[in-house]
């Protein structure tokens, strides 16, 4: 089975702001942090398993998407989603540590 | 120092070293340097996973229990408090990076040296990759001299 770029794209851009997600609420709210505690014993793994697990989810929901017509463009998408995402991150934790 | 630090740090480095090499490989393409990016690039993947199992490992079993306290209570518990936090969770992107470069090149192989966009796109994926692997190793740093600083605040 030929590998489809678009839900590929796509399944790697929603998992990078599913873990920027996870990351934040799990700093925010304690009952989301206990939740991810509770499904794997550790926060750190239940976002590990869970980004896996959307990676998964996202490329077989779009598996039959047309291949896209420049890849160049999408791949930027995906560029920008890290810098930002990896930012935010980044901005959270220091933020916190200075509040 | 801890065994499972410096495997964790091995297999990350070369990892990236593997998709530097897909980078120069797609910098010039021809049929033969696509193969071989294919493969390497591949390699990679499995390298990159497994620096995430084993730094999965020794954060779960030995950096919470051990290291954290120390440098919570040292004189740089930024360096935890910032860099750990940020490094756990910014490491998740890479490997579906990877992933997403490798499958790029499986899928593309044939119209790679066609089509210039495509190895355009791989190699800003590969670059991409190499970079957050050595910012991982900067932070890494970081985060072992926070430990070391408080220690030889307490030795010293």
């Amino acid at each position: 089975m030929k590998i489809n770029s678009t839900a590929l794209i796509r399944a790697t851009t929603g998992t990078i702001w599913a873990i920027v997600a996870m990351t934040l609420a799990s700093e925010l709210s304690p009952s989301f942090k206990n939740f991810l505690v509770s499904t794997a014993g550790h926060h750190w793994i239940a976002k590990s398993v869970f980004s896996v697990l959307i990676f998964i989810l996202i490329y077989l929901s779009f598996i039959k998407s047309k291949e896209p017509r420049n890849v160049l463009k999408s791949v930027a998408v995906v560029f920008a989603s890290v810098i930002l995402g990896g930012l935010v991150i980044f901005s959270f934790f220091v933020w916190q540590y200075f509040k | 120092m801890h065994i499972l630090v410096g495997l964790h740090a091995v297999l990350g480095e070369i990892g990236a070293l593997a998709f530097l090499w897909v980078f120069v490989d797609l910098l010039n393409p021809n049929e033969t340097r696509i193969k071989r990016a294919c493969r390497v690039a591949l390699i990679g993947v499995i390298l990159l996973f497994l620096a995430w199992f084993a730094g999965g490992y020794y954060y779960l079993t030995q950096y919470g229990s051990v290291v954290k306290p120390v440098i919570k209570a040292g004189p740089t518990p930024w360096a935890h408090d910032i860099f750990t936090e940020t490094k756990e969770h910014i490491f998740l992107f890479i490997p579906f990076l990877a992933v997403l470069a490798y499958g790029l090149l499986e899928r593309y192989r044939d119209a790679i040296h066609e089509n210039r966009n495509i190895a355009v796109a791989i190699v800003i994926l590969s670059g991409l990759i190499v970079a957050m692997a050595f910012a991982m190793a900067g932070m890494g740093f970081i985060i072992s001299s926070g430990f070391r600083s408080a220690l030889e605040s307490k030795i010293l």
